[in-house]
């Protein structure tokens, strides 16, 4: 299939897995929010889990236990496995951050666990989106990425790249003679990219891939 | 020296009097402006008049129609409102003689030796009439800026930008007002400025080191920034880039400013996620509001999540002629 717009010859696309797009708002949530969606796409669920479950306990596992400065790889991966996520109706996510930030009692959870890829990354990563699994992906970002209002085919890979964003690889495709190219799903609401969504050019990895983790179901030890 | 410390308590007590007076502890403690002395001037009914004054750094004029006082154009802001509140001293002390003056800020300096006791007393009244114990307290509090602040350069530099008046004088009424010894006043009046804006612009070498540098964050949001045209401002916000929010820098062109540097702080730990510091580095006579807004660029609601403002009065030195503050278009 391609698509008409972006002329894009599309391999691999996950984006019907989900509902809309998550908006985070300006908390420091993404990794939460990429993490969530890729946790209940391995447990099969039709229902978003709660990324403030997960946003919660990951920042419980940060020094000032706020959320406000980012999570860790580790810090979610520690909470995915201990803790758990319920569905997200159990605890919605929060568009400002509350205060007291004290998370309800909840009726059931999913664990899960950060699975690590090879050292060949865009390789690795497409591998896995040919599995239908996506793929948390830490990047930074760059002014084109901030300001992508979905105009052109893809985010080029050019230009500095400045903070720590997570976000989710849901899709593979060709475009022209440059390659494979990822569809990612951002958390920024609707309103970004092409409904939330945009394609990457695979040079975008070279010097902005920070991380890049599936996420897999996890049975934790009874106590 | 019984005489000199009566002259001197008496210009203190003067200007204790006048911030009573006229409000102004009340008006100015949210540390977000130095004292407009001449301002105050007017509001007092004393005619202010600027001229090229060779040797003379101002004078005071008593007159019971008319009391005035001349201030040099020659000199830097600093130096002129310094100078205003020495002559200021001259009138609210009800001098009567005439007083031509080549030097002020001879109090805070220790230097009193070779004054009369009606310039010792305008010059204590300058000084504590401009940097009060509570003015530079409300600016301290305003930054969080504790006593073991007040020891560094950097930050006694910005500190005399928010006041108004010369790095120098800074260190010594830091002292005078026990934030500080008199022998670490000393160090610090020993440390030129240079060090402290090469620190705030490090990878920006400019044509002069003499132009002042602000760095204004958050705590400087909807100061009053008293300055000269060739002043750099370096802004630095907290930015919510890991939630597409942006501050958008088109806002500094409309106040006349340009837009010399932009980028962003590289975050050296393992974090995603974060807020990052974004840096604006802009430089121009400014005259009005900046007001700059943090928003997601491509958000059609163009919601914004938060706003910094600064009232820029960049004009520099007064001119000849009356004070900006008394001219009708003045704001």
């Amino acid at each position: 299939m391609t698509d008409a717009f972006t002329a894009i010859a599309i391999e691999v696309d996950l984006r019907g897995e989900w509902r809309q797009v998550r908006d985070q708002g300006s908390r420091s949530a993404c990794l939460a929010c990429a993490t969530s969606d890729a946790h209940a796409q391995c447990q099969s669920l039709a229902t978003p889990l709660s990324a403030e479950f997960l946003f919660y306990h990951s920042a419980q596992r940060m020094p000032d236990r706020t959320g406000a400065s980012g999570l860790t790889i580790d810090a979610v991966d520690a909470a995915l496995q201990s803790q758990g996520q319920p569905s997200e109706h159990e605890w919605p996510y929060y568009a400002a951050q509350p205060s007291p930030w004290t998370p309800p009692p909840v009726t059931r959870r999913w664990f899960g666990r950060f699975g690590l890829l090879g050292a060949n990354a865009v390789a690795d990563i497409e591998t896995s989106l040919r599995r239908k699994r996506p793929v948390v992906l830490g990047v930074k970002l760059t002014a084109a990425f901030v300001d992508y209002q979905g105009r052109t085919a893809l985010i080029s890979g050019s230009g500095p790249g400045f903070a720590a964003h997570a976000i989710l690889a849901v899709g593979l495709g060709a475009h022209g003679t440059d390659g494979p190219v990822v569809l990612i799903r951002n958390s920024w609401g609707p309103t970004w990219g092409v409904a939330g969504h945009a394609w990457i050019d695979p040079s975008y990895f070279i010097d902005k891939l920070i991380d890049y983790r599936t996420v897999a179901s996890f049975s934790p030890a009874l106590p | 020296m019984t005489t000199r410390r009566n002259a001197i308590l008496k210009g203190v007590e003067r200007a204790a009097e006048l911030h009573y007076e006229l409000g102004l502890r009340e008006r100015l403690k949210g540390g977000d402006r130095a004292l407009d002395v001449l301002r105050v001037a007017q509001e007092l009914g004393l005619f202010v008049l600027f001229k090229p004054l060779d040797g003379l750094l101002g004078a005071y004029v008593p007159s019971a129609a008319s009391p005035g006082m001349l201030v040099t154009t020659r000199r830097t802001l600093h130096i002129q409102r310094f100078t205003a509140a020495h002559e200021l001293g001259h009138h609210v002390l009800g001098h009567r003689a005439t007083s031509l003056d080549t030097d002020v800020g001879f109090v805070a300096r220790g230097e009193v030796a070779g004054h009369d006791s009606q310039e010792i007393e305008a010059d204590a009244f300058a000084s504590e009439f401009l940097l009060p114990k509570w003015l530079m307290a409300a600016h301290a509090r305003r930054h969080h800026w504790g006593k073991k602040d007040l020891v560094r350069p950097d930050v006694t530099y910005q500190l005399s930008l928010r006041l108004g008046v010369s790095y120098a004088a800074t260190c010594w009424a830091l002292a005078e007002n026990q934030f500080i010894d008199r022998a670490t006043a000393q160090a610090l009046a020993e440390t030129p400025p240079r060090s402290a804006k090469q620190q705030a612009l490090p990878d920006i070498v400019p044509a002069s080191w003499y132009p002042d540098v602000w760095v204004l964050s958050e705590r400087d949001r909807g100061v009053h920034v008293l300055g000269n045209p060739d002043d750099w401002l370096v802004l630095a916000l907290e930015e919510h880039v890991a939630g597409g929010y942006t501050w958008d820098a088109n806002a500094v062109a409309s106040v006349g400013l340009s837009l010399e540097r932009d980028d962003r702080a590289e975050r050296s730990d393992d974090t995603i996620g974060s807020p990052i510091t974004r840096r604006l580095i802009v430089q121009g006579a400014a005259h009005g509001k900046l007001r700059l807004e943090e928003k997601r660029s491509w958000d059609p609601s163009q919601a914004v999540l938060n706003t910094f403002e600064l009232d820029l009065a960049l004009d520099g030195a007064e001119l000849e002629g009356l004070p900006r503050v008394a001219r009708p278009m003045a704001a």
